[in-house]
């Protein structure tokens, strides 16, 4: 079957995709404006937006008071690509817009309550942990389940908000009064006590440059603390970071230079490693010999 | 040539002070200033007590410049603690922004100049931006620029982020967002996203929507997600939602040559809205990985009946980092124009593997005198205890906020 040159299928598509939007597209439409609203007095929010309604979008019913049912009909009126269940994974990019009209229903307090410390619009049920309000998901004493709530699916919403060094700055400063508690599971095991043979000296009496006496290319026998590890590492490197922002305890085990040697590059970074080692041929040196890489 | 550290801010801070020298010269159409003082005092874990007095503030104002709006809006805080004791005590506590936006009134087009301070609990940033936003019918362009500077006593050490967006109504109903972005410092480019969303409501709420954010470096995706929400009946609205996300590493970070797993979560959500009072929520999210998974229920309802306000949620999570159920419960309610009360608490039980059972709950209650709809004087006190620490801990805030 003879189906053309490949550029000119593009060019139809093209033409066809641009055909069905601009034959739908209300170009003359009129676009709904907050700001017309609010210059013609209708400055209470709720005027529209109904307590209780299903969504944010108001119902156009509401607008039939002071429009004609015609003219609503060629008045969209937009998206809340904010206001997805989702909305605070999402909103950054929104809310940073200019014509963000985030105004329109709440104060700049609103933001700055979630970013740190806002005070205005403090109502009675929102709690403040020393100076800072939190929200509401920051339940009971947080320190105690943050476990539990941070968990990998969750761990960017909590770097919204929170710096890296945020988890080993309150976690040291805890160490010396909870010694147990504050570790992750890999690490109670403890590696570096575990015996390397029967009746051998444990790990912590060799050296790193005798790991491939015993482990020639990185191999290990099927142990726990490998492999917890590694399932806490792949599942949330950025707790990892938290902890050790110059990645110096991976490169014992992951380095090219000693140690193991294991390789924790992704599968596909063959192809994509040229990019790293333009932009930062000294991360790479932290871990590979200069021209070995 | 380069610029010397430092240099942008102080020409956005230059740039801000000549506009605020300017505007009692233009025509102010409207202005919104508020103040909030408040006093904090807690209990320590170790049952020493401490105590904080914070003044934040909140100002808009709008002045018209022929066919242009002028708006200039600002909120800043000072806190003082009495005992540094935690990690982020000892930062200064401050926070700022203020922001310049110039716009055409038939909102075509608009430039926001911006600096903000942060206290990132443990660090302190401060971003200056430019924004520059033009459109016309169903499509519009923004461009942006920024700076951000991570204020170190030792050195000043900072990251540009550039930013290039278009957003296009293809038909009634249906956007599409498609935004680039990169961080760079002077000698490499950090990270560089492109990200793309789309929504269609197609019929009165209900809608689909795609989010899509691509990690140029890594050709891995960094967050998505795909969803829909429809209408069963008047009133039963489903969502139907998958989400993925993996981290995001700066390229001088070791950690972006890492392997990584991405976490995949699946939910859905009804909400059964019987009358405007009344509103039910039951939530089930599936969140797996490589090696695990867990499930969260939850089960929520707010009601409003008469000057009263109840919300209730009960959210149970099971999954092989553990076991957590958390109880939250508020009620407010106006006792006349002028008062208002609440109280409310919530409880947790968490269990991690091969670790006793934890307990921690949290009770307040609250009372807010308002005057006048200018004047705002609330007290709030708060109980909280665990099963680990030793003793519970009291804490209480006064705040008065006055709107001008």
């Amino acid at each position: 079957m003879n189906i053309g040159k490949p550029g000119s299928n593009v060019k139809s598509a093209v033409a066809v995709l641009l055909l069905i939007a601009l034959s739908s597209s209300p170009l003359w439409a009129m676009k709904f404006s907050h700001k017309g609203h609010q210059d013609e007095s209708v400055a209470e929010c709720l005027t529209c937006h109904k307590p209780g309604a299903f969504s944010i979008i108001p119902e156009q019913k509401v607008c039939l008071p002071c429009h004609e049912e015609e003219e609503l009909l060629d008045t969209p009126l937009g998206p809340t690509k904010t206001h997805t269940p989702l909305w605070v994974l999402q909103h950054g990019p929104d809310s940073a817009q200019a014509d963000a009209q985030c105004r329109s229903c709440h104060q700049q307090s609103f933001c700055v309550d979630c970013h740190q410390g806002g005070e205005i619009n403090l109502d009675l049920t929102k709690r403040t942990i020393r100076t800072e309000s939190v929200p509401r998901s920051h339940t009971s004493r947080f320190r105690v389940i943050h476990p539990l709530k941070a968990t990998p699916g969750q761990i960017n919403t909590c770097f919204k908000c929170h710096d890296e060094s945020f988890c080993s700055d309150c976690h040291d400063y805890y160490r010396n009064r909870f010694p147990d508690r504050l570790k992750v599971d890999s690490h109670r095991k403890s590696w570096s006590l575990i015996a390397a043979g029967s009746g051998s000296p444990i790990h912590e009496q060799f050296t790193l440059d005798q790991c491939q006496d015993c482990h020639p290319d990185g191999a290990t026998s099927s142990q726990v603390w490998s492999s917890d590890h590694s399932r806490e590492a792949r599942r949330s490197l950025k707790t990892c970071q938290s902890c050790h922002p110059a990645g110096d305890a991976c490169e014992a085990c992951h380095s090219a230079k000693t140690g193991l040697m294991v390789s924790p590059h992704p599968a596909n970074w063959r192809q994509i490693m040229s990019k790293f080692r333009k932009e930062s041929p000294e991360t790479c040196q932290k871990c590979h010999f200069a021209g070995t890489f | 040539m380069s610029l010397p550290k430092g240099t942008p801010h102080n020409f956005c801070a230059f740039l801000l002070i000549l506009l605020f020298l300017g505007l009692p010269s233009s025509a102010l159409a409207a202005s919104d200033i508020s103040a909030v003082t408040s006093l904090h005092g807690w209990e320590e874990e170790d049952g020493t007590d401490n105590s904080s007095a914070s003044q934040y503030f909140d100002l808009w104002t709008r002045s018209k410049l022929g066919r242009f709006n002028l708006d200039i809006e600002g909120a800043g805080r000072y806190t003082i603690i009495e005992n540094e004791v935690e990690p982020g005590d000892d930062s200064p506590n401050r926070l700022y922004s203020l922001a310049m936006t110039l716009s055409t009134s038939n909102g075509n087009g608009s430039l926001v100049v911006g600096r903000q301070m942060v206290s990132a609990i443990t660090d302190l940033y401060l971003i200056d931006g430019l924004r520059l936003d033009v459109g016309t019918g169903p499509v519009s362009f923004t461009t942006r620029w920024g700076i951000l500077a991570e204020v170190d006593s030792v050195e000043l050490s900072e990251d540009e982020t550039f930013g290039l967006g278009v957003d296009f109504e293809i038909i009634r109903g249906m956007f599409l967002a498609v935004d680039y972005a990169r961080t760079f410092d002077d000698d490499s480019l950090l990270t560089e996203l492109i990200a793309m969303d789309w929504t269609w409501s197609w019929f009165k709420h209900t809608k689909a929507y795609i989010t899509l954010d691509w990690d140029l470096m890594s050709e891995d995706i960094y967050e998505a997600v795909v969803g829909t929400r429809i209408f069963l009946s008047e009133l039963i609205s489903a969502t139907l939602e998958y989400y993925q996300n993996q981290p995001l590493f700066s390229s001088q970070s070791i950690y972006s040559a890492f392997a990584v797993d991405p976490a995949e979560t699946f939910m859905l959500t009804i909400l059964f809205t019987p009358n405007a009072q009344t509103r039910y929520l039951w939530e089930l999210s599936n969140e797996s990985y490589e090696t695990g998974e867990g499930v969260r229920y939850t089960l929520g309802a707010s009601w409003s009946p008469g000057k009263s306000h109840i919300v209730s949620d009960l959210m149970q999570y099971n999954g092989d980092s553990g076991t957590l159920t958390e109880i939250q419960f508020d009620f407010t309610t106006s006792l006349s124009s002028y008062f208002d009360i609440a109280l409310g608490g919530d409880l947790s039980n968490s269990e991690l593997p091969d670790k006793p059972k934890i307990r921690s709950y949290a009770a307040y209650v609250g009372g807010q005198w308002t005057p006048s709809s200018k004047t705002e004087l609330s007290l709030r006190i708060e109980q909280t205890d665990d099963d680990v620490s030793e003793l519970s801990t009291l804490s209480g805030r006064l705040a008065l906020a006055l709107r001008f």
